[in-house]
C-alpha cells in the first residue's frame, strides 16, 4: 500500500517566535543567537537577514558584518520548547505516527488518517491553517510517498509552502535538481560527483550501479535509490515519552485565581488528550509555578493507579494548585502541569474508580470535537479560549 | 501495685500488646502499656486509638492490686533481656516503677495510669464463634489482597460476612479479589457484615497463632471485638462501602485449565525472574496439555518454562502479574487448582477446593 508522509517544517522558527512575542520586530532582519563577544553563532536568521547572506550556524560577528542593521536577539530555548510543544500538539490531532526532528520539524505518517481527515494534501493544508490560526506562525509542509521526498518537498518552496510530490511527479520533480539536494550528499560527495560529470539528479539516476558502488561503496547504491525517489525508512515514533507537559508564560504576571485555574484546566485537558492519543496512562501529576521574581516551584502527586481520564487528572492538578494557593498565593509569570511515570498496557483494573466509564465517554466525545474543531471546540466549563492565554 | 510475674508469660503478653503501640507519638502516654493488677490476673492494655488489645497474664502472683503506665519499649526491652530470670517483680513507688529480678533492678519513670485512654472490653454476648485455626487460615488467604494505598472504596480492610453457620472473608485491592469460606462453631446469633482493618487481622493472626478452640466475635456499629482465651482485641471498623464484588466474579468461563498447585507456583516464580518494573507481566499460553509461561525484560533477557495441564479448550494466551499469582498459590493447600478464563482483558478466576476463590485481572502485554 502506498504511503503518505508529511514533513512539517516551521519557517525560521526561533526568529518567528521572537517576532510573535515582540511585534516591533516585524519586517526587521532578526538574528537569534548569542552575541559576537560571547563567540556566538546564529541559531536562526529571519528571511530578511538571509537576503544578506546570513544563515544558521554562521558566527554572529560575521552575520552582523553582512547585515549590520539586523536585530540580534538572545535565544530563549524554554520559550521555543513551549511553542514547539504546541505545534506538536496540533500535529498529534492528525496522526499518532510522528517522528520529531528537533523542536521545529517533524515527519508524520498520515497513510491511515485519510478516512478522518481526507487526502494527504488536504491534511497538509489543514495543518498549515491550524498552525497559522492557533499559533500565528507559518509552516512549510512537504507531502510525498516517503520521508526523503517529503523533506525535499517542504524545502523546495519555503517559506509558507505546501508542496506535493505524487508517485507520478517524482521523477519530473527530482530530475532538474542539483545532487546536493539529496540527503547525504555534502560538499565532498558533490565535488566527486561533479568530477564524474554528474551535477543533476537526472544524471545521477542513470549512472551505473557498478560505477557508483566502486566509487562510493554501499552508500553509492543508496544514493541511486534516492535519486530514483525511493526511500523505505518508516516514520519512527518518538521513543516512549517519559513525560508530557504543557506550560504557558504570561506577558504580565497573572494573579486571578479563577483565570489561573482555568488555564490549568485547559492544560490538563490537553495533556490528558495527548496521553489518550498515545495510548498511555500516567501515574504522577506535577504542577509548575513561576512567580514574577523567577522563583520556580514544583508540586507533584503520585496516584495509586495510572490514568488517562481528564477528570481524574484534573482532580489532582486542581488539588495541588489549591493547596499551593492556600499556602502562598502570589502572582504568576508561568504556570504549567505535566504527567510522568507513563505506562502503556500493564495491569488492568478489576474495580475501576466510580464514574470512570461515564468520564471516559465524556473524554471520548470531547476528543472527537477537539479533533474536528480545534480550539473552538466545546470544552469543560471554566477553561479559557486559547486566544486569552499568554497575551 | 506489686506483682510477681513469670518472665516468659509476661514477654508473650508484651509482644502482643507492644505490636500495636506507636513507636512515636506526640502524646507520650500512647507509647505506653498500661498494667492493671486485679484479683488473680495482671492485664496489659495497649492502644493506638484505632486498635486496642487487652492481654491477660495468669502466671502471676498479685501481692498488691493497682495500676501502672510504662513506656512499652523500655518495659519490653527489660523483659526481653531478662530471660535468665524465672520471674520478675514489678512494683510501683509514686511515679516510678521498679522491675526486679534475682540479680537486676530497673527503675523506670512512668505516667499517671488515669491518663490512659479507655480500652473497651468484651462484655456483650458474641455474635458468633469460630475456630482459631479456621479463622487463621481464612485470614491468610485474604489479608494479602487488601489495598495498601488509599482507594475510592473501603478496601483497606477485609469484608466479613457471617450468616447461618458460615463465615466468608473477602479482600480486594482493585486488581484482584480473594474470597475464603469457612464454617462457624454453631449458628451465628446475628448476621454480620463489616469491614475489618488489616491491622486487626494481623493481630488476630498473632493472638490466635497458638491458641486452640473457639474465638468469640462481636461486631458493633463502629467496632469489632475478638476474644481469644488470653486476650481481647478491639478495633474500629473501616467506614465506607465495600465494592459490590459479586459483580466482578465471573459467573461463566470459556476456558478452564487444571494444574498442580506447587508445580504451577514453581513455574510462575521461574518465569517472574525475567520481568522488571516496566513489564511486570508474564504470558501464559494454554495449548493442548501444556501451559507455557513466558516473560521478557527489555534489555535483560527472556524466560520460557512449561508445565503440564489438563485442558481441552482452544489455544489461549493471557498476561498476569506473577506476584499476584504467587500470592494466591502460596496460601492454597489443595493439590490442584482450576483456572477459568474468558479473554485476555477479562477477569480470570482461580479456584482451590470449595473454600477459596481468587479473581484476578490480567496484565495487558500488547
Amino acid at each position: 500500500m502506498a504511503r503518505w508522509i508529511l514533513h512539517v517544517d516551521m519557517d525560521e522558527f526561533f526568529a518567528a517566535v521572537e517576532r510573535l512575542d515582540n511585534p516591533a520586530l516585524a519586517g526587521k532582519a532578526i538574528l537569534v543567537g548569542a552575541s559576537a563577544r560571547e563567540r556566538g553563532v546564529v541559531a536562526t536568521a529571519s528571511y530578511e537577514a538571509r537576503k544578506f547572506g546570513c544563515h544558521s550556524a554562521m558566527p554572529t560577528g560575521e552575520a552582523l558584518r553582512l547585515c549590520p542593521h539586523a536585530v540580534l536577539v538572545p535565544p530563549r530555548h524554554g520559550r521555543y520548547e513551549e511553542v514547539g510543544l504546541q505545534v506538536r500538539e496540533i500535529l498529534e490531532r492528525f496522526s499518532p505516527a510522528i517522528e520529531p526532528l528537533g523542536l521545529d520539524e517533524a515527519f508524520l505518517d498520515v497513510t491511515g488518517s485519510g478516512r478522518l481527515f481526507g487526502p494527504a494534501p488536504d491534511i497538509a493544508a489543514n495543518i498549515k491553517a491550524t498552525i497559522r490560526r492557533e499559533l500565528k506562525l507559518t509552516a512549510s509542509v512537504g507531502v510525498a510517498p516517503n520521508k526523503f521526498l517529503a523533506k525535499l518537498a517542504s524545502d523546495l518552496r519555503k517559506p509558507d509552502a505546501l508542496m506535493v510530490i505524487t508517485p507520478e511527479t517524482v521523477q519530473a520533480t527530482l530530475d532538474p535538481l542539483p545532487v546536493r539536494k539529496i540527503w547525504g550528499v555534502g560538499p565532498a560527495a558533490e565535488a566527486q560527483l561533479a568530477a564524474m560529470g554528474i551535477r543533476t539528479i537526472a544524471q545521477l539516476r542513470v549512472a551505473g550501479e557498478a560505477t557508483m558502488e566502486r566509487r562510493f561503496g554501499q552508500s553509492g547504491l543508496h544514493l541511486l535509490q534516492l535519486a530514483r525517489g525511493e526511500d523505505a525508512r518508516p516514520v519512527v515514533m518518538d521513543e516512549r515519552a517519559k513525560s508530557i507537559s504543557q506550560e504557558v508564560t504570561f506577558a504580565t504576571d497573572l494573579a486571578d485565581l479563577r483565570e489561573l485555574r482555568a488555564v490549568l484546566l485547559r492544560q490538563t485537558e490537553q495533556v490528558a488528550r495527548r496521553l489518550r492519543r498515545s495510548g498511555l496512562r500516567a501515574k504522577t501529576v506535577s504542577l509548575k509555578l513561576r512567580s514574577g521574581d523567577f522563583v520556580t516551584r514544583t508540586r507533584s502527586h503520585t496516584l495509586e493507579e495510572p490514568t488517562d481520564v481528564t477528570d481524574e487528572l484534573w482532580s489532582v492538578t486542581g488539588m495541588l494548585f489549591d493547596r499551593w494557593w492556600a499556602a502562598e498565593a502570589c502572582p504568576l509569570r508561568l504556570i504549567g502541569m505535566g504527567v510522568s511515570q507513563l505506562t502503556a498496557g500493564g495491569q488492568l483494573t478489576l474495580l475501576p474508580p466510580p464514574h470512570r466509564e461515564k468520564r471516559q465517554r465524556l473524554d471520548k466525545a470531547l476528543d472527537a470535537l477537539a479533533d474536528r474543531f480545534g480550539p473552538t471546540a466545546p470544552r469543560r466549563g471554566g477553561s479559557p479560549r486559547q486566544d486569552r492565554e499568554g497575551d | 501495685m506489686k506483682v510477681v510475674a513469670q518472665t516468659a508469660a509476661l514477654q508473650e503478653a508484651l509482644n502482643l500488646a507492644g505490636s500495636i503501640v506507636a513507636a512515636r507519638s506526640p502524646k507520650p502516654v500512647l507509647q505506653c502499656v498500661k498494667l492493671v493488677a486485679k484479683g488473680k490476673i495482671l492485664t496489659l492494655l495497649a492502644t493506638d486509638l484505632e486498635t486496642s488489645v487487652r492481654c491477660q497474664v495468669t502466671a502471676v502472683q498479685i501481692e498488691q492490686e493497682g495500676e501502672a503506665l510504662l513506656p512499652a519499649d523500655r518495659l519490653n526491652g527489660i523483659v526481653r533481656e531478662s530471660t535468665d530470670e524465672e520471674t520478675l517483680t514489678i512494683e510501683t513507688e509514686k511515679e516510678a516503677v521498679h522491675v526486679r529480678g534475682a540479680g537486676s533492678h530497673f527503675k523506670i519513670y512512668g505516667y499517671d495510669p488515669g491518663e490512659y485512654p479507655e480500652v473497651a472490653d468484651f462484655t456483650a454476648e458474641p455474635d458468633f464463634q469460630v475456630d482459631a485455626g479456621v479463622l487463621t487460615v481464612m485470614i491468610n488467604r485474604t489479608l494479602f489482597a487488601t489495598a495498601k494505598a488509599h482507594s475510592h472504596y473501603a478496601i483497606s480492610g477485609v469484608q466479613w460476612e457471617a450468616t447461618g453457620k458460615k463465615l466468608q472473608l473477602v479482600a480486594t485491592d482493585g486488581h484482584r479479589l480473594a474470597q475464603a469460606k469457612g464454617p462457624l462453631m454453631g449458628k451465628a446469633a446475628a448476621d454480620v457484615r463489616a469491614i475489618v482493618p488489616g491491622k486487626l487481622m494481623s493481630l488476630i493472626q498473632r493472638a490466635a497463632a497458638d491458641s486452640e478452640g473457639g474465638l468469640d466475635v462481636k461486631v458493633g456499629e463502629n467496632q469489632v471485638l475478638i476474644r481469644t482465651p488470653r486476650a481481647v482485641l478491639v478495633s474500629a471498623l473501616v467506614q465506607g462501602t465495600f465494592p459490590k464484588y459479586a459483580d466482578v466474579i465471573p459467573k461463566d468461563v470459556a476456558f478452564t485449565a487444571a494444574v498442580n498447585t506447587s508445580q504451577f507456583e514453581h513455574r510462575v516464580r521461574q518465569a517472574a525472574l525475567l520481568t522488571n518494573e516496566e513489564s511486570k507481566g508474564i504470558r501464559l499460553t494454554f495449548k493442548g496439555q501444556e501451559l507455557t509461561l513466558a516473560s521478557r525484560a527489555p534489555e535483560s533477557g527472556e524466560a520460557e518454562v512449561t508445565c503440564p495441564i489438563q485442558y481441552d479448550g482452544d489455544e489461549v494466551s493471557i498476561g498476569f502479574n506473577p506476584g499476584f499469582l504467587v500470592d494466591a498459590l502460596k496460601v492454597i493447600d489443595t493439590e490442584e487448582i482450576h483456572l477459568g478464563m474468558n479473554a485476555s482483558n477479562k477477569p480470570a478466576v482461580l479456584k482451590a477446593g470449595n473454600d477459596f476463590l481468587y479473581v484476578l485481572m490480567p496484565v495487558d502485554l500488547s
